[in-house]
């Protein structure tokens, strides 16, 4: 594949605008639109969801694609679909509709979060992510707030966490007995609605209590993807049962 | 320095933002980390499940109290104006799952108080 033969093909399609041609263009890059869908879910397993929208932005960018931009298909290709797949994160997995503006100051906030929990090597401060992005507190907390349908952050442990006898203590009351067994099979019903993947995670972390670390070794995704698919599950199992009481 | 910070306002579930956007201002003075705040808000989302889980009436209400003491934020929320007394099993399984995962302690009184604690790591005090 040359970029001759793009060219080539490029002129063809203007002059005929056959859905073959275009197709044959499609085709031909179908590996590039791969390759930016997996570094998308790179650790995670095979997204369908990802690849589809980065097909998508490869259809896209034939269509939109103008020899007289002056840069090659494939550079042009590669920023349309990176675009899109932006696109489909930002739009695609909120599940209520908030204002542009908060919902942008909230990833703005995520982000910031990423950035600095890895120069720092700890999660930053509502003031550090305030300064780093050169907003006051109160634009960080609404930001924040905006984030009502995915939450970020980490449940690992902490150094001088002593609570875990309270934990286990307040989840394994003898007290609580036959109520308690009921309760697990809730929780255990819940959890069958989970996707497999999430499912595990999450039963490393209520079952094993593992850490997000640990648990992120243990299955082979980063330790941020793990805190985001742990509050993620949180969310939906809350929303599973209150479903179920409706 | 302690410091409480109380609101007061109908006890439903639409109301929970405004619960977690005081939690987020209060944990921010308190010097926790993002991290740490998200988890505070998750507590109080279920602390919130649990005790708006009543018919509408209106003239139940929630009062949630924050107690800011160095490196921790303490939770108190309890309901008014209604009779219903919480079920006997409250908090529900999912709900003591997550709470054991995203808080230091919590316990629910007889009376139907729901009171939780989140401790700061102390790494939030690094950046002073």
């Amino acid at each position: 594949m040359t970029q001759t033969d793009d060219a080539a093909l490029f002129d063809e399609l203007r002059l005929n605008g056959r859905r073959q041609t275009r197709n044959e263009l499609v085709e031909r890059h179908l590996g590039l639109a791969i390759h930016i869908a997996r570094r998308f879910h790179a650790g995670s397993g095979r997204d369908d969801d990802i690849e589809q929208v980065a097909m998508l932005g490869l259809v896209k960018a034939v269509d939109r694609f103008d020899a007289s931009f002056g840069v090659p298909f494939v550079s042009f290709a590669g920023r349309t679909i990176e675009g899109e797949i932006k696109r489909h994160f930002r739009d695609a997995t909120w599940t209520v509709k908030v204002p542009r503006g908060a919902k942008e100051l909230h990833l703005a906030v995520r982000r910031a979060n990423e950035e600095l929990s890895a120069s720092l090597g700890r999660s930053p401060t509502v003031d550090e992510v305030a300064t780093h992005l050169g907003v006051d507190r109160d634009a960080v907390i609404t930001g924040l707030a905006a984030g009502e349908a995915r939450r970020v952050g980490s449940l690992d442990p902490r150094p001088g966490d002593d609570a875990a006898a309270d934990r286990i203590g307040a989840t394994a009351s003898a007290e609580r007995g036959y109520a308690d067994t009921e309760d697990e099979l809730l929780v255990q019903t819940l959890l069958e609605t989970l996707p497999e993947r999430e499912r595990k995670i999450v039963e490393l972390r209520f079952y094993d209590e593992l850490s997000q670390a640990e648990i992120a070794e243990r299955v082979g995704v980063s330790q941020m993807h793990v805190s985001r698919l742990l509050r993620k599950a949180f969310e939906q199992l809350r929303q599973h049962l209150e479903d179920g009481r409706d | 320095m302690t410091e409480r910070i109380a609101v007061d306002l109908p006890l439903h579930i639409r109301h929970a933002s405004t619960v977690r956007v005081v939690a987020a201002s209060v944990a921010a003075d308190a010097g926790f980390t993002i991290d740490e705040i998200e988890d505070l808000r998750l507590g109080v989302n279920e602390a919130f499940s649990v005790l708006a889980d009543v018919e509408p009436h209106d003239s139940a209400r929630l009062t949630v109290e924050f107690e800011r003491d160095d490196g921790s934020v303490t939770v108190v929320a309890r309901r008014t104006g209604i009779e219903a007394p919480l079920p006997p099993d409250a908090p529900d399984g999912l709900a003591r799952r997550i709470l054991g995962a995203v808080v230091d302690e919590y316990r629910v009184d007889p009376d139907g108080v729901f009171t939780f604690v989140k401790r700061s790591s102390g790494e939030g005090h690094d950046a002073d």
